[in-house]
């Protein structure tokens, strides 16, 4: 039922795999029965790759999230972080992107980037300093005492990224991180994204509903079934891994063999076609 | 302006980028034609009181005069009188402010730690809050005396709820995702409360400010009222007791002065408390 991992061949190899979910599931009771969330999901994201989950709204992956970063227990399976389960109630091992930019509108741009830093009670002068190093790498060193309501939407998710880069934490969650931004912006945003990450060499577990937003950055991409939650495909996509852009990418001729396998899975589990696969 | 801009070029933004001067202008002209059209109405007012009394259409001795009212406060002002009351009253006023909103809104963002004690509590606040401060005064005089400390006391009364129950709504609604957002950095509830609770509720405790300083001066005047030595209260208790109308009218309009002088304060208070609500366009 759950595709074999397939070796990367070509110029990267295979690489270890940093989080492993092991036959996750998770129901939660409430009144008018159980539901289940997911079932049996399967999912590796490999050191310094890309991995997306793809998946119709309501499939779970908000909760696969908040298992894998030990805010929710599973009901059943584990999911590993380097060989070591992860148990809830850990919070700040592994950084976590939301659709929500959430930047607190009196601190500037600069306090704004710092604020976990000062939550774990790193030096101040450190975190500015650090903070001032992912603002100038970016080029948003100039909006550093620029206030959250005077950015657009795509600077203030910017923003968002250089909080959660600037903890450092090599495992990145993105929830959707893009999807209230237009679409230039996105696929903007989608490219300092990707060369950012691999810059700084980290890997990246990212949710979308968008299938050409997961073709045009993955290396792996995992398709969710709907309700209950469950892989129903592993795609392993290759137009990146010669450090193409995610519009580069779009030009690339997999890129729409990919798109439209990966329609075809999602129009069946969304019961669109009736047909079984 | 800038919206239309932004939303042609989300990536690629102009910090240069502001509101064209023809908008700043006509902004600035409105202002101008705001202030004009105030001072034209206050002459009038006062136009039409003084010409009233000297052709006798209104009563000198029920209303006073604008040019009585005029000359009572250079002479008083001479002899350092009028000064004087306005220190004491200005004061209690001040002292009983800072006082009544410090401790409400201490109290009222510190409720946001437990919700069982703000609960217990809510039937207490609620009663305190619906006496009238007047009610209090007599009480107030017996405990502390005819001095300037029993008006302090009434007007730190007179701000404490209002400071209290805007401080702790302020800290209701904080944006709960920004609390989330903190835990998922592993904050404790000392660094959600200091880093977000109390900086959100700025804009509560500043609107609460606002309404206290009158409030204040409220408290402060009753308690002048009630039984005093001094103050504007004082005064205006005394002189209208001896049918002294213009000496009457000069307690109120300086009163009214002293009510607007703290307003700026708390108004520049405002500005930098909640710079960032106002830096839109940098």
């Amino acid at each position: 039922m759950i595709p074999e991992v397939a070796a990367l061949d070509g110029e990267r190899g295979e690489t270890r795999p940093r989080v492993e979910i092991k036959s996750v599931s998770k129901s939660f009771a409430t009144k008018t029965g159980k539901i289940e969330a997911l079932r049996n999901v399967n999912l590796l994201a490999h050191d310094q790759e890309f991995t997306c989950i793809v998946g119709p709204s309501g499939c779970g992956k908000s909760t696969l999230f908040n298992i894998v970063a030990g805010l929710l227990d599973p009901t059943s399976g584990q999911v590993l972080v380097d060989g070591v389960p992860v148990r809830s109630g850990i919070a700040g091992r592994m950084g976590y992107m939301q659709q929500k930019d959430l930047l607190i509108p009196w601190r500037n741009v600069l306090q704004n980037v710092t604020i976990g830093l000062e939550i774990q009670r790193k030096p101040m002068a450190e975190a500015r300093q650090k903070a001032v190093e992912y603002l100038k790498r970016f080029g948003l060193e100039k909006f550093a005492g620029s206030y959250p309501a005077s950015l657009s939407g795509g600077m203030r998710q910017r923003v968002a990224l250089m909080r959660t880069l600037v903890m450092g934490q090599d495992i990145i969650l993105m929830d959707e991180p893009f999807q209230s931004l237009d679409y230039p912006t996105r696929v903007a945003l989608e490219a300092d994204l990707l060369e950012m990450v691999r810059e700084l060499k980290r890997t990246v577990l990212f949710i979308t509903h968008d299938i050409e937003e997961a073709v045009s950055i993955a290396d792996r991409i995992y398709v969710l079934s709907k309700s209950p939650g469950t892989v129903r495909d592993l795609r392993t996509i290759r137009l990146n891994m010669k450090r193409e852009s995610p519009i580069d990418a779009r030009k690339n001729p997999d890129f729409h063999i990919h798109y439209a396998a990966i329609w075809n899975q999602l129009e069946v589990v969304t019961g669109l076609k009736k047909e079984s696969v | 302006m800038n919206e239309t801009v932004q939303e042609q070029l989300p990536a690629i933004i102009d910090a240069q980028e502001d509101e064209s001067p023809s908008i700043e202008s006509r902004e600035q002209l409105e202002t101008l034609l705001v202030r004009i059209v105030q001072i034209f109405i206050a002459v009038t007012l006062f136009g039409v009181w003084e010409w009233g009394t000297r052709t006798g259409r209104i009563s000198t001795f029920l209303f006073g005069s604008p040019s009585q009212v005029w000359n009572l406060a250079v002479a008083r002002v001479e002899n350092g009188s009028l000064l004087y009351s306005a220190y004491v009253t200005g004061l209690e006023t001040i002292i009983g402010f800072l006082l009544g909103s410090l401790l409400g809104t201490a109290i009222g963002l510190g409720l946001w730690y437990s919700r069982f004690v703000a609960q217990v509590m809510s039937v207490f606040i609620l009663a305190l809050g619906s006496v009238p401060v007047l009610a209090l005064g007599p009480l107030i005089i017996i405990w502390f005396g005819v001095g300037v400390e029993s008006k302090i006391v009434l007007a730190t009364i007179s701000c404490i709820i209002v400071a209290l129950l805007q401080a702790y709504d302020g800290a209701q609604h904080v944006d709960k995702d920004l609390i989330k957002l903190l835990r998922s950095f592993g904050a404790t509830k000392v660094q959600i409360f200091t880093k977000v609770v109390i900086p959100s509720s700025y804009g509560w405790v500043v609107a609460a400010a606002k309404l206290n300083v009158g409030f204040a001066l409220i408290g402060a005047v009753i308690g002048e009222y009630i039984s005093s030595e001094a103050g504007l209260g004082n005064i205006i208790l005394i002189a209208g007791a001896n049918y002294n109308i213009p000496l009457v009218l000069l307690g109120i309009f300086s009163l009214m002065m002293l009510a607007f002088v703290l307003s700026m304060v708390v108004g520049l208070l405002e500005r930098r408390l909640l710079k960032w609500k106002t830096a839109t366009n940098r």
